[in-house]
């Protein structure tokens, strides 16, 4: 079987963008494969709120952040591109969460410029280490992987309070320490997007968010403008808040859940979903004496 | 820099190690400090204990008192912090087949080279103690096919090990029969725990065909043969199980009595690891050179000042 790094590395080679809708749990990540998607993003702003009930401001440890990315890599088949954040320290660090996600079997890892404690790329009062710095733990991260296709996704955040010139130099010089993706966060407009898409060997990303600070385009676009790869990090789990707080604003109203019963998934379908008839299959294969055929009483 | 490809993977490496002939010494380890310690001392493969496990994490028995997550977690650190195979206890494979499946899943994931996984029936308990129980011959096998499948989708190089516990329970006929029963299902190896006599443990040697681990506890039901002796009985794989956690006990023990008697003093410092040596241990030089490799200069002379090391020879 093909490994998901090389998989993913095939996958950017092509000439069509490839989407990759983020996730902050493996159920959702389910939702995505079964959807047809060929790739799924592990959010950490998604996580945190997931994990936490908090913001996105680096909350999260190393070990939380790799134990998420492993059951997600572990749920589905398709390549998961993980946010490590800023690598939870410096590039002594950096060594040991490239290798906590490589063990988690994730086909990439994304590191970024922020000083920690880091918060969501679209919020204000970021700040960015060093140049020197950043290149160290990318040249760390390259050298930590074991499996060579594992791919580094360097990020910088130099964008907001620097100007797209310094982001783009940042990104040239994280693209010379062998980061195999560069990610230019928050870039304002789509003159700013086509510069990106034109500086770089290497694949580039842009990352959709829903009223964030970069122009909110389709995939069609980002692939007219040159992107390899587009992220929606943050739907599925805005999507999740909004349709939850409409189910509990009902059942608080009328006492039953009778009126949007339409809007869940069926029992079967999602038994289906979370893979129950494989657990039947093992059942009756294992001879538990558990299967549905096992004796009552 | 670190390179998979031209590394053998670990479960290969313990592959290689069992075809070597004459036997081989793959002591218990509890924790990731114990594993580096054995891998420094010059063994090519430790072995997991649960009952370590339990001891260090909650100062309890070995009573089944630790959960999968818990088991999977100490299983990946100490694979982590060694470059020698560990096999993992696996205990009963934390529930049935499908548990027994998953289990076999993590503890590949976890980068453990194989696992043992017993028949007892949950609670499980370390099994030189009495009141052992165990599940059906057939359910056992399905929990063995089970893992044996696990393995095949993720490595087949991954090493499961079948350990029975019915020779308390059911006597020495039935575990050998089981053992037999496991060898035919393809599982690799064959640990029939708590041998009580050379003669049971020559038996066992004669009648099951297959790589035998024979658990050697200090105090345990199993006469302590030599390396030697097992080996000439047909023992492969030998593992003193707690030798280290109990030396460790007596250690702290005995030092930590004397410290609360007379206080911090110089009389018991050669049966330390002081500060330089213990820097040793946890390779504190690999980070320095990784801070070399990576911080910028200016970063490490604000740092060091011109000094080379983090702790002085």
């Amino acid at each position: 079987m093909e490994k998901k790094t090389t998989l993913l590395r095939r996958l950017l080679q092509r000439d069509e963008i490839l989407i990759a809708p983020g996730v902050h749990d493996p159920l959702v990540a389910k939702i995505v494969e079964r959807e047809g998607f060929e790739a799924v993003y592990m959010t950490g702003y998604g996580t945190t709120a997931s994990l936490l009930g908090k913001p996105d401001v680096g909350l999260l440890t190393l070990t939380e952040m790799a134990d998420r990315a492993a059951r997600l890599a572990d749920a589905v088949d398709i390549p998961v591109i993980a946010d490590a954040d800023t690598g939870y320290g410096n590039a002594v660090n950096v060594t040991r969460t490239i290798r906590e996600y490589e063990r988690a079997g994730v086909a990439c890892i994304q590191l970024e410029d922020q000083v920690a404690p880091k918060k969501c790329g679209h919020m204000l009062g970021r700040e960015v280490i060093p140049l020197q710095e950043m290149v160290g733990k990318i040249r760390a991260a390259c050298d930590a992987r074991r499996d060579d296709d594992l791919m580094i996704m360097a990020r910088t955040d130099a964008r907001t309070n620097f100007g797209i010139d310094a982001a783009l130099e940042r990104g040239k010089a994280f693209e010379e320490a062998g980061a195999d993706i560069v990610f230019i966060e928050s870039p304002e407009n789509i003159d700013e997007m086509r510069r990106i898409t034109s500086s770089f060997r290497v694949p580039v990303i842009a990352n959709m968010v829903e009223h964030g600070r970069t122009p909110f385009l389709s995939a069609a676009e980002l692939d007219e403008i040159g992107f390899d790869l587009g992220i929606f990090p943050v739907s599925s789990t805005y999507v999740i808040a909004k349709a939850v707080t409409e189910l509990m604003r009902t059942l608080k109203r009328d006492g039953t859940t009778k009126s949007v019963v339409d809007r869940m998934i069926p029992f079967g379908e999602f038994n289906e979903l979370i893979g129950l008839p494989d657990v039947r299959d093992m059942e009756r294969r294992y001879a538990t004496g558990r299967g549905e055929d096992a004796p009552k009483g | 820099m670190m390179n998979g490809m031209t590394q053998l993977r670990k479960t290969t490496q313990f592959r290689k190690l069992l075809e070597r002939p004459g036997a081989l010494v793959a002591p218990g380890v509890y924790d990731a400090l114990s594993a580096r310690i054995c891998e420094m001392a010059g063994f090519e493969v430790v072995q997991h204990s649960g009952y370590g496990t339990a001891a260090v994490l909650l100062a309890r028995p070995d009573v089944g008192l630790i959960g999968f997550a818990e088991m999977c977690a100490q299983v990946r650190n100490i694979a982590h912090a060694v470059n020698i195979p560990v096999l993992g206890d696996s205990d009963n494979g934390f529930g049935n087949a499908v548990n027994a499946f998953y289990t076999v899943r993590e503890y590949c994931l976890a980068g453990a080279a194989g696992l043992f996984m017993e028949d007892q029936v949950a609670p499980k308990r370390c099994g030189h103690m009495a009141g052992k129980q165990v599940v059906s011959r057939e359910e056992m096998l399905g929990k063995l096919k089970a893992a044996l499948d696990a393995r095949g989708e993720l490595d087949p190089d991954f090493v499961v090990m079948y350990r029975t516990d019915a020779l308390a329970v059911n006597g020495l006929d039935d575990a050998i029969d089981r053992a037999k029963a496991a060898v035919d299902v393809g599982v690799d190896m064959i640990f029939v725990e708590a041998l009580e006599t050379r003669a049971q443990m020559e038996r066992v040697a004669r009648e099951v065909h297959a790589p035998l681990m024979l658990n050697l506890i200090e105090g345990g039901k199993t006469p302590l043969v030599t390396v030697k002796e097992a080996e000439s009985m047909g023992f492969k794989y030998i593992v003193p199980a707690l030798t280290s956690l109990y030396a460790a006990a007596r250690g702290m023990l005995d030092v930590m009595r004397a410290v609360r008697e007379e206080g911090v003093s110089e009389k018991y410092l050669d049966r330390l690891c002081v500060f330089k040596d213990f820097a040793k241990i946890v390779r504190l030089d690999d980070i320095r050179s990784k801070e070399d490799a990576y911080l910028p200069k200016d970063v490490l002379e604000s740092k060091y000042h011109g000094n080379t090391r983090i702790v002085a020879e």
